[in-house]
């Protein structure tokens, strides 16, 4: 009997799939094809996903949101700040002092900037220091028990070879219920260094206690770096030749997806996000002070398939606002400004919140903390806990 | 002013299908509909409520689902009752794809939103079972693509149909 249903039915049920249905059913018609292929319905649509907000277990409380900056006066000084996911009131600041360093004369990515937060995970920070190449893990709940560095680099027993620490990544694997640490160096001899370079994989889990090497080939083109994401026991890089790679930490494989969207990284920044569920891009031109700002959020819906990478959402930015850090609840967006601030700017209402955090530019970074007690130094014990 | 202090005494309304059907139910349980509630608050009480966009079938299913969700008398809902609710509302909406859209248009129509919800998320797990093909069947949709358009589109996005 029935024929037709008015469009903005079609919208309110069409809204309620998850984006790969979403994407099959352009081929239903053209009207539905114009309605889904439709940016602006399908980020809305996505939103109604609630994309932006992690997925909640009731018998949990909301993850914190954790901010972390260098100290702008004090660079061997990260500052945290948790806030309230709903109301984004601060609850704790803790200071971190970094040990002291016998020299300072490594490779610094970013100036007056020695530590990148590699990844939260289950409430445990996984730490990399610029200036020691030590890497910590460390629990924020119990900071008493102050900063333990997982064992060094050995020195590589041959002379003349020269080792470069590619990528670090941290996770929690889900089979074996144990936190790992994955890095990546690469190993070159010869006198210029460039001649048979080999790369090779390093596990380190919280129960073993020890690095193992691990039998598995990097993927042609990986270089490492500090542009990365992490969720569900898989860690990602962002890498110059134009691939994600990801290290699955139960299966400890590697797996690549292309970004075919790049742009030349000449005037143009990537970043990897996460958003709910999925792994996102944000591609945004190198600062700054340029009318016209417009960042571009593309998601990869199904891991592996380069074509499924979709442009989700653009915005256009103020041009004082330069690193888009992490969406919040309704799809506001964290954002560092010029000054090293910490700014909430909302793309459909054009409106911003300075948060009063700051640091050194470029160092700020938000991502998501989950309290627990878990006791990082022997074996791992998971149970909730809140004594932030 | 008036009209409304004769409301309360007026216990029942009559709603009026597009067929001609009339259906007599409590006013406290047809003001689940937010139009009819509208239309209660501006004194249609005392006449036939005609609710042409509905036939008889599909207003008689409604009423039932009028009074399965009417305000309890005696204030508010237990957990019990609210879990016995999900279960009747998970069979109410266990019919065929036909009946199914007419509940959902009522549901639009008549502004209920519980069943607006309940149906659109109903026809949305339908769509994510079933194939383009069928789902133009369901939904009576016309296939404007040509045979050429639709491979095309249809390669385009081929890794969603695995």
């Amino acid at each position: 009997m029935l024929t037709f249903l008015p469009e903005d039915l079609v919208v309110k049920i069409l809204s309620k799939l998850p984006p790969k249905s979403l994407i099959r059913f352009r081929c239903v018609s053209k009207t539905w094809d114009a309605l889904i292929g439709n940016p602006d319905f399908f980020s809305r649509n996505l939103l109604n996903q609630s994309i932006f907000t992690p997925t909640q277990n009731p018998d949990r409380p909301l993850p914190l949101l954790l901010v972390s900056a260098t100290d702008k006066f004090n660079a061997e000084r990260e500052l945290f700040s948790f806030l309230s996911y709903d109301t984004l009131e601060c609850v704790s600041r803790i200071p971190l002092n970094l040990p002291p360093a016998p020299n300072n004369d490594c490779f610094v990515t970013i100036p007056n900037c020695n530590l990148k937060v590699v990844a939260s995970c289950k409430g445990i920070l996984c730490l990399y220091d610029f200036r020691t190449r030590d890497i910590y893990l460390w629990n924020p709940a119990t900071p008493s028990a102050g900063l333990k560095a997982l064992p060094p680099f050995s020195r590589h027993p041959e002379p003349g070879v020269i080792v470069y620490l590619l990528g670090v990544g941290f996770g929690f694997d889900p089979r074996s219920k144990d936190f790992k640490v994955v890095r990546i160096r690469k190993v070159a001899r010869g006198p210029d260094a460039t001649k048979r370079v080999k790369k090779e994989v390093e596990v380190y889990s919280v129960s073993d206690g020890y690095w193992r090497m691990i039998d598995v080939s990097v993927p042609f083109g990986f270089r490492g770096g500090w542009r990365t994401a992490a969720f569900d026991g898989v860690f990602f890089w962002w890498s110059l030749g134009l691939i994600t790679v990801a290290f699955d930490f139960s299966d400890e494989v590697f797996r690549t997806t292309p970004f075919p969207h790049a742009r030349s990284a000449l005037y143009f920044s990537h970043k990897l996000m996460v958003l709910n569920g999925c792994i996102a891009m944000a591609v945004f031109p190198r600062a700054s002070g340029k009318v016209n700002m417009s960042l571009e959020i593309w998601v990869l819906l199904e891991f592996g398939v380069k074509e499924s990478w979709t442009l989700f959402i653009n915005i256009g930015l103020p041009p004082d606002l330069e690193r888009p850090l992490r969406f919040w609840k309704n799809g506001e967006l964290f954002m560092e400004n010029s000054e090293g601030q910490l700014v909430l700017y909302d793309p459909f209402t054009r409106t911003r919140k300075n948060l009063q955090i700051e640091g050194v530019k470029e160092s700020l970074e938000v991502a998501l903390f989950t309290q627990s007690s878990v006791a990082i130094n022997g074996g791992v014990e998971l149970e909730g806990g809140d004594n932030l | 002013m008036s009209s409304t202090l004769c409301c309360s005494f007026a216990k029942n309304v009559t709603l009026r299908s597009s067929d001609g059907q009339t259906f007599e139910v409590e006013e406290a349980a047809a003001q689940v509909s937010q139009t009819i509630k509208r239309m209660i608050e501006d004194g249609c009480t005392g006449s036939v409520i005609p609710v042409p966009n509905l036939t008889g079938p599909v207003l008689a299913l409604v009423i039932e689902y009028f009074k399965k969700h009417s305000p309890p008398s005696d204030g508010c809902p237990t957990a019990l009752l609210e879990m016995e609710i999900k279960d009747w509302d998970a069979k109410f909406v266990a019919v065929d794809n036909d009946t199914l859209l007419d509940l959902t248009l009522a549901a639009h129509y008549l502004e209920i939103q519980g069943l607006l919800d309940l149906t659109c998320h109903r026809v949305a797990d339908i769509l994510n079972d079933n194939s383009v093909e069928k789902i133009r069947e369901i939904f009576h949709i016309k296939n404007d693509f040509t045979p050429e358009e639709e491979a095309e589109e249809r390669s385009k996005i081929q890794w969603a149909f695995e």
